[in-house]
């Protein structure tokens, strides 16, 4: 063996001519040749699936955070004209200034003390 | 253009070709046409069968695996459209299926039995050839893989690396030790 490569000249054998039709027959049962339809195509595709999901995550923050954060959202919105209903019912009443005032925010987040002074104030002027 | 640049580039020009012919035949294999799978096969069983071979050491244990790699790519096959270099992928797939063979085997395998054939059309090779058989499975089964990947795929260390799983350095490595130590084995017999 004075040679570089010890397997100059030499090949390893070939498959079997027999494994051939076992395969080929194994590729027939086991599975219909038939195309890829598109959505197959977009299921097996892990590219697609990840930009899917990252469409479904952009749309999602873009309909979420705005509402959260932003002055007209309608929580807010909302709050805001009832607000505006309780001191046009006040006025219509007949308080004014202060007293309005006191009634408007207190019909917002009205602690136990704050209906009380309220139905108080409501008493006394009736 | 000299003679060995022109040899060079010939051999350059038919692996291309032949790559190419894997991804086109790929490419209708996992669009599943029809002459997909039989095209694949044809391109690539002896290939496989030859890695499968020098892997495991047995001839039905290679047809075995063959077997399985194919019905393996029939299951993945709606996955496969991001393989990139096919050839690369059911070789790596190939050595996967070898080594699970090999380790379900070990405890019984006699290696003073197994000869791992190869095959020399000139008669005065023959010997060497005979001898070559004999002395193979004495190597570990990652030696055996990357001098078959390196000498009869023809495939760059780089490759030879992703396929075994190893460093590119690690598969230069394992190359070099391997024929050492045949060339060892060939010119001072095993006493």
């Amino acid at each position: 063996m004075k040679t570089q490569n010890p397997f100059e000249g030499m090949e390893p054998p070939k498959a079997p001519a027999s494994l051939r039709p076992i395969v080929l027959q194994s590729f027939d049962s086991s599975i219909e040749f038939e195309s890829l339809d598109v959505w197959e195509r977009i299921w097996a595709s892990r590219r697609l699936r990840f930009a899917w999901l990252f469409t479904v995550a952009v749309l999602l923050l873009m309909n979420v955070v705005p509402s959260l954060f932003s002055s007209t959202s309608p929580l807010r919105a909302e709050g805001s004209r009832a607000q505006r209903r309780h001191q046009l019912e006040a006025s219509a009443i007949g308080f004014q200034g202060p007293t309005l005032e006191r009634l408007v925010s207190s019909s917002r987040s009205a602690s136990l003390k704050d209906q009380l002074e309220l139905l108080a104030i409501l008493e006394g002027r009736q | 253009m000299s003679a060995v640049s022109q040899t060079l580039w010939l051999t350059e020009v038919l692996a291309s070709t032949n790559e190419d012919e894997i991804k086109n035949t790929w490419l209708d294999f996992v669009g599943g046409r029809p002459n997909g799978g039989p095209g694949l096969y044809d391109l690539l069983a002896d290939e496989l069968y030859g890695l499968a071979l020098w892997t495991t050491g047995s001839a039905d244990d290679a047809c075995d695996v063959v077997q399985t790699v194919f019905l393996k790519l029939l299951e993945r096959r709606p996955a496969l459209g991001r393989v990139r270099h096919p050839r690369s992928y059911i070789l790596r797939m190939t050595r996967s299926a070898s080594i699970d063979v090999l380790r379900r085997r070990r405890p019984t395998i006699d290696v003073a039995e197994v000869e791992i054939p190869i095959l020399a059309s000139d008669p005065a090779r023959r010997v060497d050839a005979r001898r070559i058989s004999q002395l193979l499975i004495r190597l570990p089964p990652n030696q055996r893989a990357t001098v078959y990947l390196r000498l009869f795929s023809d495939l760059s260390f780089r490759q030879i690396g992703v396929i075994t799983g190893a460093p590119t350095f690690t598969a230069a490595s394992r190359f070099r030790l391997a024929l050492q130590r045949l060339r060892t084995w060939v010119e001072r017999p095993k006493r």
